[in-house]
């Protein structure tokens, strides 16, 4: 070092501003010292944010710098793990492929009590219904426990379905054959995988029944309840008759399926 | 007939034969798919039936007089079970055209 300066106070010589160094310099405040600008106001470069590495994916212990407005703005931190999460995540999307039964398995797990599920304009091969049935590690049950309820009106008349002690539980209800028709609905899934007696899928559904006209509206119940827990990890789509799907595209919106697990918090 | 199944532990969908027990669980309850089957689209067929049954309930009330035709007609909705017996007959009745309207004149009101 070839000098030091030893003063209490800088001041500009004049005015009321004065310059550190010139372009490219760098002054380096060792380890130890502490520039305390606590009561100053500190203007930091606009890249201070965007010239930094980006990251891709948060983890829980990530940090997020706040001004803590019930501490006077004191500045704090928030872990990722303390964000309010609570929503839909998604699990999976699939493609309903070209056969009259469909089974996504090992979706349902104790990551989530509750799932969501979206079927995007399924189409049939030729009239058929749909219907499901629970699978348990690669095991469809298809015990007398299913109870159904659909309850809609077309453009005509009341449209309704009901069933006790069935080997099924129903989605869509009479769909049509036609390219231009189809169904679509969303669905609550609750207690899939909870080791519970009773599972619960209720849903609202619309059906195309004709070319061009003839929408169907339905909701649509179906319980299952079994003397004895069952921890069901996935379910089986299929044909009520035997008629087969048509295959579907995820990104091209039809005949597909999206099943998101309930975040709770 | 293929079974089809996507595991989400490995992200893989396979495609496999269905087993004779996994056939015959498709028709619980009926002897056979064919079976099941008639009987799916009889049940098409009475929900129609009923449809114009209802439509045309008013005309046996105790003002309105119902001519001999639309009495006919209505007994051979009634009928329509008893006298279409199999899956053709049934494919028959449920004929539609590309709008969706029935086609089968047995529908058609006097």
């Amino acid at each position: 070092m070839s000098s030091e300066i030893k003063a209490d106070k800088w001041s500009p010589a004049s005015g009321t501003s004065a310059t550190i160094g010139d372009s490219g310099d760098t002054y380096t405040v060792p380890s130890g010292v502490t520039l305390n600008t606590s009561s100053a106001t500190l203007t930091l470069p606009s890249t201070v944010i965007t010239g930094q590495t980006e990251k891709t994916s948060l983890v829980d212990a990530d940090k997020f710098l706040i001004s803590d407005s019930a501490a006077s703005g004191a500045l704090k931190y928030v872990q990722k793990s303390n964000l309010p999460s609570g929503g839909l995540v998604h699990i999976t999307s699939q493609a309903f492929p070209s056969a009259n039964n469909f089974t996504i398995d090992n979706v349902f797990s104790s990551s989530y009590v509750n799932y969501f599920m979206m079927i995007n304009m399924l189409n049939m091969t030729t009239d058929d219904t749909v219907d499901f049935v629970f699978v348990k590690s690669g095991t469809p049950d298809t015990s007398a426990n299913y109870f159904i309820t659909t309850s809609g009106r077309d453009q005509s008349s009341d449209v309704n379905d009901s069933g006790s002690s069935a080997n099924f539980g129903r989605i869509f209800r009479n769909v049509d054959a036609d390219t231009e028709a189809g169904a679509s609905g969303t669905f609550h899934i609750y207690s899939p995988y909870a080791a519970y007696q009773r599972k619960h899928i209720s849903g609202t559904t619309v059906t195309q029944r004709s070319t061009a006209n003839n929408l169907t509206a339905i909701h649509t119940v179906s319980t299952y309840h079994n003397g004895t827990t069952q921890q069901f990890t996935g379910i089986k789509f299929q044909t009520n008759i035997g008629h087969n799907f048509r295959a579907g595209s995820v990104s091209g919106g039809y005949s597909s399926v999206s099943i998101y697990g309930v975040k709770n918090s | 007939m293929d079974k089809v199944v996507y595991n989400h532990l490995t992200g893989k969908t396979e495609t496999t034969t269905l087993s004779a027990d996994e056939q015959a669980s498709i028709y619980i309850g009926f002897e056979s798919l064919d079976k099941k089957r008639e009987a799916y689209k009889l049940g098409l067929i009475k929900e129609i039936r009923l449809e114009k049954l209802m439509e045309t309930d008013y005309y046996a009330l105790q003002d309105v007089t119902m001519s001999n035709e639309m009495k006919t007609w209505r007994q051979s909705l009634r009928d329509l079970p008893a006298n279409h017996t199999d899956e053709a007959a049934y494919d028959a009745l449920l004929a539609r055209d590309s709008d969706g309207n029935l086609t089968n004149s047995v529908w058609s009101k006097p």
